[in-house]
């Protein structure tokens, strides 16, 4: 109760508020395409293992028609308790999924090459950047978790290559662990999307566009 | 008052004290330490009011698997469903009627739901366990994932599911148990046994 006797909160509402009935849709660049069935490429995989007991596993990787979607997991070594404290707190999420300049030196560093030159990393401050056109690729972060003995960052990667493969490539310098790289086979991943776009959930369904960012901002 | 000044120089701080971390039993616990065997049984269960249903990343380790069910919204279903993430846990809505059903069933006829979302309930160790690992959502669905022990020595796994509240049938959906047990014994460390510390 404040000094006057009136409560701050208002009485709720039986339902709050819609927000207007138009649903938020993503450009393709940064939107996963859930209304598809992703393929699953079972390529789980040890990346590498840092001096300071923790392992890095690719430990999923979903292709959509547009692009694909990757975790990768950090492990401790089983009965290592230095190793077990290490990959609990906010401060190895923020190194391990997060955005924001205080880890970015600490940063597991993650990346991916195209046969064409095309690069993209998750070395930025503040994620991809938000534009009406679409940039020439894009890797961002896509959520996360952890607990009970591991952390875990899921990234979604855009495009798909056209022709030739894509590379990941993984690094954790300030633990130790120097540059990785996980060649996906382009023409396995070009057949899986193509799987993918046949696996429609709602055919015949129509689409909203994309809401833009000038629309946004 | 006593001299503190120094009182920690001597302390070691790659110590670490007696309360070492919990690590649960095996019917709980995701064995981290082992690279799983994935499954590519990515598919369609069933479509409902505004929802479809989604098996995704079926994962397969030594002791069980982990699997993941999203629930995708309609594309012309406009705004945001605020209950649908929610009602695909039974953590906060246990007796909610709008709310995901999902059971696995073995040939011998155990079971186990996610009325008890925390995994095993009862006598330890369970008979069976299906536990609910967390989900997420955005405007365009949500998922959950689980963990069901144990891998059935014998016979398939059936998944059951349903969601009344979204008029989604009573389903099922069949794990070939050949093809599971094969995948749990494909399973393989992810550090060299010289690697290992001492557990």
């Amino acid at each position: 109760m404040t000094d006057a006797g009136e409560p701050f909160f208002a009485p709720l509402a039986e339902a709050p508020d819609d927000p207007p009935g138009r649903r938020y849709v993503a450009p393709p660049w940064m939107r996963i395409p859930t209304e598809f069935v992703p393929t699953l490429l079972p390529l789980v995989r040890l990346v590498g293992i840092t001096d300071d007991g923790l392992a890095v596993v690719l430990s999923e990787v979903e292709v959509y028609p547009t692009g694909l979607r990757f975790t990768l997991r950090v492990v401790p070594r089983p009965g290592d308790d230095i190793a077990a404290a290490a990959v609990t707190g906010p401060d190895f999420y923020a190194e391990t999924a997060g955005y924001g300049a205080p880890r970015l030196a600490r940063r597991l560093r993650v990346g991916a090459c195209w046969d064409d030159g095309r690069t993209a990393t998750n070395l930025f401050l503040h994620g991809p950047e938000f534009d009406d056109e679409a940039p020439a690729t894009v890797l961002r972060v896509d959520g996360g978790s952890g607990g009970g003995g591991f952390v875990e960052a899921n990234f979604w990667l855009w495009p798909l290559p056209a022709a030739g493969d894509l590379t990941l490539v993984v690094a954790w310098h300030h633990r130790g662990l120097e540059e990785q790289g996980i060649v996906l086979n382009g023409d396995e991943l070009r057949a899986a999307a193509h799987q993918s776009t046949v696996a429609e959930i709602w055919p015949g369904a129509r689409h909203a566009a994309p809401t833009l960012p000038s629309e946004l901002f | 008052m006593a001299q503190l000044s120094g009182f920690f120089d001597d302390a070691d701080e790659t110590a670490v004290g007696a309360h070492r971390p919990y690590v649960e039993p095996e019917w709980q616990r995701i064995p981290h330490e082992v690279l799983p065997t994935q499954l590519p049984l990515n598919g369609l269960l069933a479509h409902g009011r505004d929802i479809a249903l989604v098996l995704t990343t079926v994962t397969v380790y030594p002791t069980g698997l982990v699997f993941s069910v999203r629930a995708v919204r309609h594309p012309e279903a406009e705004g945001f469903d605020h209950d649908l993430s929610g009602a695909m846990h039974a953590f906060s809505n246990p007796t909610s009627a709008d709310r995901f059903r999902l059971g696995i069933e073995y040939a011998d006829g155990r079971r186990a739901t996610n009325d008890f979302p925390g995994g095993a309930s009862g006598p330890h160790p369970p008979e069976t366990v299906l536990r609910d690992l967390g989900g997420g959502g955005s405007a365009d669905g949500a998922g959950a994932t689980y963990w069901a022990w144990p891998i059935p020595a014998d016979g398939d796994l059936e998944i059951v599911y349903a969601w009344p509240g979204r008029d989604v049938p009573e389903g099922r959906y069949t794990l070939d148990g050949a093809t599971l047990r094969a995948a749990a014994a494909a399973a393989t460390p992810v550090w060299p046994a010289t690697d290992a510390a001492s557990s």
